[in-house]
């Protein structure tokens, strides 16, 4: 013990002693390990953190899934039912679904996330009343009518001020009034922990007495499930898995070929609807990002390594007096590791903070979804963990070398005054950790290079639409009250008033827009005349509902037939506008238009094809085209519309009377995600935002990685010509000229670049598989990236080498032959 | 006949004093290797050491002075040959058991002090006693002392880089002293200093042998060799002559009525 205080005493006066080498390697190893943990504390925060209940590792997610119909994997009512039912024994199923609605309270109306859940969703997860009571195992079923509101937490303290007289008041929930009755537990704020969920209501508050509860193709619900105690969850995947087959043996039609399984809970923390495997392909590509950083505090590891064997030569001296004072290999080692040990602690704090620093950043960034969402990247017992072991690995890289060499020192040293210049081994090894920067710094470029590539393309590829001059608000005159009549007049006037603004070109209304990939239409189409096989389902297309203006607005082209008219009326025949993918997948060797195609089931109501659309970019502008169609908002009322404006010029100045007409028109209606469809681009994580964010983080670990090896070069070559001083005096008195003296320099520093950018390159292409799996727009193998590096390497760290080449042939003779 | 002379003087040194010495090399040799030359620093050294004598080692550059030195402070171990300190053979010895036998039986004093440029003179010294793991208490009180014992406890708050080159060198001997070793090893102890100062580290050394403790020093010097009570010549890495001081001195003073 009196050792290591010793040490320790004697370290830290070491590193207050050095005050520049320190805050140099502090700085180092913080931005080293700053970026590891910041990037581990967002896997953590989307991936790792289980949900606020009780023994969260007993919750498991229920997926369902028909043969032919690879969708979302929802499940219906009627099949929960079923399977919570003959399922009791091993799990205790409930359910849930998500949505927005407005929330009147007085005169006030609030756009809430909520939750529409099964009665026992409470008692299934564990959480427990803050304030009144839950909603009831007995509550929420079909036929019920349960008119009450559970508030969470947070939206009670934040929108009521923690008022406790709110229990019990009367509020209307997209005009409906309901009664509060409770407030959840702090910190539970819905079943998925992506979402921040404002307020829960029974599931019979949303699907009123009109929803067809036995529906088996109603697939809404998002299932999870406590395990009962003692029962593994491989046994009760295995009973939903015999429940599955026996609900496709009941019910052929609805159900045909019907798959079932359990997942942890944990799986259905990026989606609600995990399938198998799925998890474990999303941790894969946040663990090529680690691996990323972890790159970055590898480099980081070698710079200081590198710095602290410099400094482990020239106290060789040191360690051989305390050996020869009676120091063992054992102490002497132990003291090196504890100055690393002290630098990786500082590091370690310092990488915190500029983790903790980052971590907000990240969570601050506002993703335009639809809904609310909460990215809690805080930080927890795990992200510390993380951050110490990353702590502890550094000081371990950067302190072995010199610990191994302090424990090698030669007593007998103390007894010659030489001995003090580098071995060739030490310089090797220096050398060898150079190559390894370079090496590392040109994986970390080139991946950067790729991802800015990738952007630059999806940027400017084609989307099937045109983003420029439009612009989109959201609006449910439904949140105020508005019944179906009063809402499609006040759309109709809205309109008119739109074409009316100078500078519209034109205006419509859509249920959804492009890239906003958290609402989903998504219905099961049968072509007629097509039968679907026995044993198989539906397959589940997705699809829009639009008014008339859609595709001259967007200006997605119809490439056949036309688009929607207005004498395609609630009275009229149903019509269809289906993408040119549909077209082909539903009538490859038939024309499309005037077949007709059913979404109700194989006796129709027919829906007719009327156009063919080009294919366009729908939820994600990442994803490949997929099969679309169209339906016409006056066959197919939804309350929630997305109004798209197309203008002359900029957009901003009509934005404005955009909003200003839904406020005349209905001053109770919100308005919400009034933006132009380039922000809304580059704002939304289905958008370019993802793809931004991704880019940018590359960027930053790549310009670290370049200047760490800038530094390592740089210091490597800047140690050799000091230590060369004696050589270069010598070979300067005997006639070499100053470029001579640089040529000797710029050479070592050119072997040791072309090692090193030769290890990176075939790293890079080594790696370019794993990378062809996140990169978009942009070939793993861009030879203008692998180019474009390789010279921004070179050139850089050349000039970083031209200091010392030139301190080199400054060299005094007279003074150099006189060193040492 | 160097060797025959060489043997006779091992030979004599064996027969010399009485009871058993301190230090007992035999046949001792020394090699160094590297890629292709072999250096014989040491070849076939005889010398024992008696409690409580001062003995000096001289020599041209390069015959194996420190060698010597380093061997016999178990800084470095001989290719060849035996070695008993204290009795017990120490020339096979691990790393590990070298370090222990030399913080506990051995003190260093060096021709460039190698005082820790970053520790305090009070640090230094107490630094061997560290590694012994002696409790702090024992620790302070033999800093103390033996900062007393050269005249610097008034400087123990003091960096080496504030001292004079001979107070240096009296801190080296204190922490030297610190650890109460079998023997103290000198090597050049006055090579970087001025005269005036080497002068006061010799008088240091010649007090301290004579309140008992066993020295062992390297020097060029023949006035400083001749402080000690016997000295021995390298040449080649071979004793080549001994000279008993104690002798002389008795000779040219005759003892006082």
């Amino acid at each position: 013990m009196t050792s290591l205080i010793q040490d320790l005493k004697y370290g830290l006066r070491m590193l207050t002693k050095n005050p520049g080498f320190t805050a140099v390697a502090v700085l180092t190893l913080a931005l080293g390990i700053g970026a590891n943990t910041a990037i581990f504390s967002v896997v953590n925060g989307l991936v790792f953190r289980n949900l606020p209940v009780p023994r969260p590792g007993k919750l498991v997610s229920f997926g369902f899934m028909c043969k032919g119909n690879p969708g979302i994997p929802a499940t219906s009512y009627a099949d929960l039912q079923d399977a919570r039912h003959q399922g009791a024994k091993w799990v205790d199923l409930f359910a849930y679904r998500m949505g927005t609605d407005g929330l009147t309270v007085g005169d006030q109306t609030d756009r809430i996330a909520t939750s529409y859940v099964t009665g026992n969703f409470f008692s299934g997860l564990g959480v427990q009343p803050a304030l009144g009571r839950l909603i009831l195992p007995s509550e929420g079923k079909p036929g019920g009518s349960d008119p009450i509101i559970v508030l969470s937490y947070s939206f009670w303290k934040s929108r009521f001020g923690g008022d406790p007289s709110i229990v019990g008041r009367s509020v209307r929930l997209d005009g409906k009034p309901l009664t509060v009755v409770g407030i959840a537990q702090k910190g539970f704020r819905g079943a998925w922990s992506l979402a921040d969920i404002q307020a829960f209501v029974p599931l019979n508050v949303s699907e009123g007495p009109s929803f067809p509860w036995t529906d088996r193709t109603m697939r809404n619900l998002f299932v999870l499930g406590r395990l009962r105690p003692g029962v593994a969850l491989s046994r009760a995947d295995a009973a939903v898995q015999v429940i599955a087959s026996r609900l496709a043996h009941e019910h052929p039609k609805s159900d045909p070929g019907a798959t079932a399984w359990l997942l942890p809970e944990r799986d259905a923390s990026l989606t609600p609807f995990p399938k198998p495997g799925e998890f474990h392909r999303q941790v894969a590509s946040f663990v090529f990002f680690l691996a990323l950083a972890l790159l970055v505090l590898l480099l980081a590891c070698f710079n200081l390594a590198n710095m602290l064997l410099v400094r482990a030569t020239a106290r060789a001296h040191e360690m051989a007096v305390r050996s020869a004072l009676g120091a063992g290999r054992g102490r002497l080692a132990g003291q090196a590791l504890t100055e690393s040990f002290l630098l990786a602690i500082f590091g370690c704090g310092a990488g915190i903070v500029v983790a903790v620093w980052v971590s907000n950043l990240l969570q601050s960034i506002q993703i335009n979804a639809g809904m609310n969402f909460r990215l809690n990247f805080g930080f927890d017992a795990r992200v510390f963990l993380y951050a110490t072991c990353a702590a502890v690995l550094a000081a371990i890289l950067i302190g072995l070398v010199p610990a191994l060499r302090a424990a090698r020192a030669n007593p007998s040293e103390v007894l010659h005054e030489s001995g003090r210049t580098a071995t060739g081994a030490k310089s090797r090894l220096r050398s060898f950790f150079v190559v390894g920067q370079t090496a590392g710094s040109v994986v970390l470029l080139i991946v950067a290079g790729l991802f800015m590539r990738g952007l630059i393309a999806v940027e400017h590829m084609d989307l099937g639409f045109n983003p420029d001059h439009l612009f989109k608000a959201n609006m449910d005159p439904h949140e105020a009250g508005y019944k179906k009549a009063q809402a499609q007049q006040f759309y109709s006037h809205l309109l008119d008033r739109m074409r009316a603004i100078p500078g519209v070109k034109s205006a419509s209304l859509a249920l959804l827009y492009p890239s906003n990939a958290v609402m989903a239409y998504m219905m099961p189409v049968e072509a007629k005349g097509h039968a679907i096989p026995a044993g198989s389902a539906a397959p589940t297309i997705e699809a829009n509902i639009v008014s008339p203006d859609y595709f001259k607005t967007m200006q997605i082209p119809i490439v056949r037939g036309r688009p929607f008219l207005d004498s395609d009326t609630a009275t009229s025949s149903k019509v269809a506008v289906v993408n040119q993918t549909l077209a082909r997948r539903l009538w490859p060797k038939d024309d499309p238009l005037g077949e007709s195609f059913s979404i109700s089931g194989p006796n129709g109501p027919w829906v007719k094809v009327v156009g063919i659309a080009r294919n366009s970019t729908y939820l994600s502008i990442a994803s490949k085209p997929i099969p679309y169609f169209y339906l016409p908002v006056s066959q197919n009322y939804q309350s929630y519309e997305t109004l798209l404006v197309r203008t002359v010029g900029h957009s901003r100045a009509v934005m404005r009377s955009a909003e200003s007409a839904v406020h005349s028109l209905a001053p109770g209606v919100p308005v919400w995600g009034v933006r132009t469809m380039r922000q809304t681009l580059d704002r939304s994580l289905a958008g370019f935002h993802a793809l931004w964010l991704v880019s940018m983080l590359t960027v930053t670990l790549g310009l670290l990685g370049l200047m760490l090896a800038v530094l390592g070069v740089y210091g490597v070559i800047s140690y050799n010509v000091s230590r060369r001083t004696k050589e270069f005096g010598i070979r300067i008195a005997l006639g070499a000229r100053p470029r001579d003296i640089q040529r000797i320099v710029f050479r070592q520093a050119l072997i040791l670049l072309t090692i090193g950018i030769t290890v990176g390159l075939a790293a890079a292409l080594a790696m370019s598989r794993v990378m062809a799996h996140v990169l978009r727009g942009v070939s793993a193998h861009d030879p203008l990236t692998y180019a474009s590096v390789t010279l921004l390497i070179a050139g850089v760290t050349l000039l970083a080498c031209y200091i010392p080449a030139r301190r080199a042939t400054k060299v005094d003779p007279m003074v150099a032959l006189r060193y040492e | 006949m160097e060797t025959n002379s060489q043997t006779e003087v091992g030979q004599k040194q064996k027969g010399n004093g009485s009871g058993e010495p301190l230090i007992r090399l035999e046949a001792l040799t020394k090699v160094f290797y590297t890629e292709e030359v072999e250096t014989h620093a040491l070849s076939g050294v005889h010398l024992d050491i008696r409690k409580g004598e001062y003995l000096s080692i001289s020599g041209p550059s390069g015959c194996g002075k420190s060698t010597l030195l380093s061997i016999i402070g178990l800084l470095d171990s001989p290719t060849g040959g035996k070695y008993w300190l204290g009795g017990t053979p120490v020339e096979n010895l691990n790393l590990s058991d070298r370090s222990r036998i030399r913080n506990r039986e051995v003190g260093f004093i060096f021709q460039s002090f190698n005082l820790i440029g970053d520790l305090t003179v009070y640090e230094n010294v107490e630094l061997p006693l560290t590694y012994r793991g002696m409790p702090s208490a024992e620790r302070k009180k033999r800093v103390m002392d033996s900062l007393e014992r050269v005249g610097m406890a008034h400087r123990v708050r003091h960096y080496p880089s504030q001292l004079s080159g001979g107070q240096q060198q009296r801190v080296a001997v204190a922490r030297a002293l610190a650890g109460s070793p079998a023997i103290l090893l000198a090597d050049e102890p006055t090579g970087n200093l001025d005269s005036k100062n080497g002068e006061a580290v010799m008088d240091l050394l010649k007090e301290l042998h004579k309140e008992g403790a066993t020295i062992c020093m390297v020097t060029h010097d023949p006035r400083y060799a001749r402080n000690a009570d016997r000295t021995v010549h390298l040449f080649d890495g071979r004793i080549v002559d001994e000279q008993d001081h104690r002798a002389h001195v008795e000779e040219e003073e005759p003892p006082a009525n």
